[in-house]
């Protein structure tokens, strides 16, 4: 087994008096796919929360590289090179595409005021730099011929992009995706799962959360299995497919392989 | 004609002022969800600082800069001790707070310099320009220049560079500017710094047209927040315009139906904006926000 | 959210209405109480106790302290003589800011915890008169040195002395002496949107055009502005021969050098409010050649003047330059008279002892109270000449 980005260890995150996510203990390993289901009310997103830094968990840690957190923050996540996107789409309906996307990109901006006001040579080079590479991004998920377009005019689908876009600006080791094909018609979310084995084959890991399960099953080296808050099967596609845990929590064999 | 022409330009004149204090308590108020009710008072530390500076024998071109420097430094220290504390708590506690920090700022500055108003001479003062009968002063040129470069200036610097990007990003969805490594906290408070640095230039560019004394602040600040409740909170064109429109409605009602009513006819108009169209009138209705 | 920010605008709109209201109406308040010197000492009996109420903090303190100043003096001197009636004078000074509910609260003080045998005070009309409904049913004598509505004296007090000329007196002089020495025949009115501006500028109105002259522009603006090109704009388009200004020193200012920058050549009139020495500071040689009523100025070869003049320079290291300090001075002088006359500070004694006052010579001249307490003073007309103030008319 390949090296782990990001070990959790024993999660648990308490709303009042609900768990709604118990003792999860997971890890991503580099350049892998890894799923998570499980029915809705499962605590699938809330652990994605945990992931990114917006929901201190109520017990646990996470392990990301060298560094040990009880209480991850959003900001720090970003640093560390973890990005995500929503499944709600968060993009800023009154910026462009491009620069939607060039959000990403502050952490390497350069950081001189000086620099910044003077317009130094540096800060044009990176400032290019940074805006060729956010359009090759664009062009490489198939909008990049909508870079100057509001963000509002764009399809669901192609916001999903841009979304992802913005993600991979950061650079990011781990990309978390939220319900990607969420609303997404079967041929849409088949040309983004064709764009995720993409991205993990550029070097980037991905936590998948995902309803459509057999999306999932078809894509994920690795699948885990959430219920009630808790994990309660773990491994490779096939395996949890035949895992009678997870057919009980699905109500009776609507997982197919 | 000549008239309506000078109603016009004295409209226009005041109205880019506006539209600097305005600017500035729009900015703010966007990344930090701050209504700053401080912020006229900054129009009195530049006022200050260019009365100082002045008496010390600096020249007023200077003045104006250090003015901005002073108006940036002082801002500074009020944003570690009154806001940044706050930062987690509710948007109407800051709001308080700074209202205590105008209060704060007015008496102590009554307490430093006396409540009797100082003249500040600029090289323009008292000098008019006369186009064929239109008066304008020389020194309400300068404002005029001075604040539409600055809003202009402040303008590109949002639209097109990574800090404005930052700054908008921060104003337009905090949560997720802080998740793409969007350091939303320095953001602020680089941003509170600007937004009371270029108050402290109108002040120091108005102290040789209206004197400076420690509540001259006050009604900038109320202005303002009329320009930017207009405008659309946190929109920096609309700032921009909403400055210029109620510098025109002024001077309109005043000329043209009773100069006693003004302030009336002033309110009466934001009465209006508030009931029909609370989100300000120059601002898209926005989609909802997570 | 979108209603979340709905609700926060309106929020906040509401707030700056509300306070676009206080702001308007007072003064923001100063920073400190000047209460020093009000010590409580009640029930010696021997020391007959002034209160004063007048704004010592904030924006009009200026002129607060030179009253205050004014009645100190004069208290002083008559200690220093060995006092009145066997007793000493003690003035006892509180901050009223300007604003009417701290006025009353500052006055009630003084009567209950203080038990004041007069009182004196304040800048504003409008709060005097609702003080004076207070110490009038004490019966307590109050003097008012610088409120000049009409009305102070016309509510039927018989404790209220005023030694002061009252509004239409002052008008009425103002309007007598353009009529009789200028030509000006077309004039423009800019008033404050008070009482006070707009008692102004109705009996100056009345006045003028009675006399034959004809008003071409009544305009109003509110304490506190700052702008005043939009009502010189329309003043201009008349062309009058001369603008009255009706207000006071802050926004009279302003007014002079902004109808100096928009080319406006006009003679300029004023009344006490917008005179002494703060307007040359202030406006330069935009008031050059301004033309006021006034009720005391500071001038050489009349011995009571000098005396008073050299004194207060003594004492607080500035000459008084308008009549605020020296009307107060009368003031307690005057009260002292009425005290002489009574033989005691016994309150109704001492209110029907200064009703008889004859032709008491103080700094601003021959005062004479009426049954109503109005003084009969003459009002002088100043103008500011080479940066000095001078008197130019003295009935």
């Amino acid at each position: 087994m390949s090296e782990a980005l990001i070990a959790a260890k024993q999660i648990s995150v308490r709303f009042g008096g609900l768990w709604a996510i118990k003792d999860v203990e997971l890890q991503v390993n580099s350049g892998e796919i890894l799923g998570i289901i499980g029915p809705n009310g499962a605590g699938k997103s809330t652990f994605l929360n945990v992931l990114s830094g917006l929901q201190r968990p109520s017990a646990g840690h996470l392990v990301i590289g060298k560094e040990e957190t009880a209480d991850p923050k959003a900001w720090r996540m970003a640093k560390l090179g973890i990005a995500r996107s929503f499944q709600t789409i968060r993009l800023i309906d009154d910026m462009s595409v491009l620069e939607n996307v060039l959000i990403g990109t502050h952490l390497y901006a350069v950081k001189g005021f000086l620099q910044v006001v003077g317009r130094s040579r540096s800060w044009h080079q990176t400032e290019r730099q940074l805006k060729e590479g956010a359009l090759e991004t664009l062009a490489w998920l198939g909008v990049g011929h909508k870079a100057e377009l509001p963000v509002s005019m764009l399809p669901l689908q192609e916001r999903r992009r841009v979304e992802i876009a913005r993600a991979l600006m950061i650079r990011p080791r781990v990309l978390l995706l939220d319900e990607p094909c969420a609303g997404l018609s079967q041929q849409e979310s088949l040309a983004l799962s064709n764009l995720m084995s993409g991205i993990r084959t550029r070097g980037v890991s991905i936590v998948l959360v995902e309803h459509n399960v057999k999306l999932v099953m078809a894509l994920a080296d690795r699948v885990v299995v959430l219920d009630h808050g808790q994990k309660i099967a773990e491994g490779t596609p096939t395996e949890v497919a035949h895992n009678e845990t997870v057919i009980q929590a699905y109500l009776g064999g609507e997982v197919h392989a | 004609m000549a008239e309506f022409a000078q109603t016009l330009v004295n409209g226009l004149t005041v109205g880019t002022l506006y539209s600097l204090v305005a600017l500035g308590l729009t900015i703010i108020y966007g990344v930090m969800n701050l209504a700053n009710f401080a912020q006229g008072e900054f129009a009195m530390i530049g006022g200050f600082a260019a009365f100082f500076l002045i008496q010390a024998g600096i020249p007023y071109p200077l003045a104006v800069v250090i003015a901005f420097a002073a108006a940036g430094i002082i801002g500074l220290i009020i944003h570690l001790l009154a806001n940044y504390p706050l930062r987690q708590s509710e948007p109407i506690n800051m709001m308080l707070s700074s209202l205590g920090v105008s209060l704060f700022l007015v008496n102590l500055a009554q307490y430093l310099f006396s409540p009797t108003p100082q003249v500040v001479e600029s090289p323009l003062s008292g000098k008019s320009l006369n186009f064929f009968g239109i008066f304008v002063s020389q020194q309400r040129l300068l404002i005029a220049f001075v604040s539409i470069v600055l809003c202009v200036v402040t303008y590109l610097l949002l639209e097109y560079t990574r800090f404005g990007r930052a700054v908008r990003a921060a104003s337009l969805d905090p949560d997720t500017a802080v998740i793409y490594g969007v350091p939303t906290k320095k953001i602020s408070f680089l941003t509170f710094v600007l937004g009371v640095a270029l108050t402290g230039v109108a002040g120091a560019l108005v102290a040789p047209v209206y004197y400076v004394y420690p509540t001259m602040g006050i009604s900038l600040t109320l202005k303002a927040f009329v320009v930017v409740v207009l405008g659309g909170m946190g929109n920096v064109v609309g700032a921009i315009a909403g400055g210029l429109v109620i510098g025109l409605i002024e001077s309109l009602a005043g000329g043209y139906i009773s100069t006693g009513f003004q302030d009336a006819i002033v309110f009466a108009v934001l009465f209006l904006v508030l009931v029909f169209r609370p989100e300000g009138i120059l601002t898209k209705v926005q989609g909802e926000k997570v | 959210m979108k209603r979340e920010f709905k609700k926060i605008t309106a929020l906040l709109g509401t707030a700056v209405l509300t306070l676009s209201l206080v702001a308007g109406c007072a003064a923001p308040k100063g920073a400190e109480q000047t209460s020093g010197t009000a010590a409580k000492d009640s029930g010696s009996g021997q020391e007959i106790k002034i209160g004063f109420v007048a704004q010592l903090s904030g924006g009009g303190a200026l002129y607060g302290k030179q009253m205050e100043q004014g009645a100190q003096l004069a208290v002083d001197e008559i200690n220093q003589a060995g006092g009145i009636n066997g007793k000493k004078l003690k003035l006892l000074p509180q901050d009223d800011q300007a604003n009417p509910s701290e006025s009353v609260k500052v006055t009630q003080k003084l009567i209950t915890e203080d038990h004041i045998d007069a009182w004196m005070g304040t800048l504003k009309s409008s709060d005097t008169l609702t003080d004076l409904g207070i110490t009038s049913k004490q019966n307590i004598p109050s003097f008012v040195p610088i409120a000049v509505a009409d009305n102070i004296t016309n509510s039927g007090y018989t404790n209220v002395f005023r030694n002061v000329s009252n509004n239409s007196m002052q008008v009425k002089a103002l309007v007598d002496y353009i009529l009789k020495n200028q030509p000006h025949k077309r004039i423009a009115l800019i008033s404050e949107n008070t009482d006070y501006g707009r008692g102004l500028a109705d009996t100056f109105e009345k006045n003028f055009t009675a006399g034959g002259g004809q008003i071409t522009n009544k305009e109003f603006y509110n304490v506190g502005q700052k702008e005043f090109n939009d009502q010189l704009t329309k003043i201009k388009a008349q062309k009058p021969d001369a603008i009255v200004i009706g207000g006071l020193v802050a926004e009279g200012a302003l007014i002079a050098k902004q109808a100096q920058e928009l080319g406006l050549k006009f003679q300029l009139y004023s009344y006490g409010g917008f005179m002494g020495s703060a307007p040359i500071k202030l406006a330069g040689n935009a008031v050059e050649g301004l033309i006021h009523t006034e009720y005391f100025t500071p001038i050489k070869g009349d011995k009571k003047i000098e005396d008073f003049v050299n004194a207060y320079q003594k004492k607080y290291g500035e000459i008084p330059d308008s009549y605020y300090s020296a009307a107060t001075y009368d003031a307690v002088y005057l009260y002292a008279e009425g005290l002489k006359k009574a033989g005691s500070n016994d309150l109704q004694k001492v209110n029907e002892a200064l009703h008889t006052i004859q032709n008491y010579q103080g700094v601003m001249g021959s005062i004479s109270f009426d049954e109503k307490g109005q003084a009969s003073t003459k009002v002088w007309i100043g103008q500011i000449k080479d940066g000095n103030q001078v008197v130019i008319y003295r009935p």
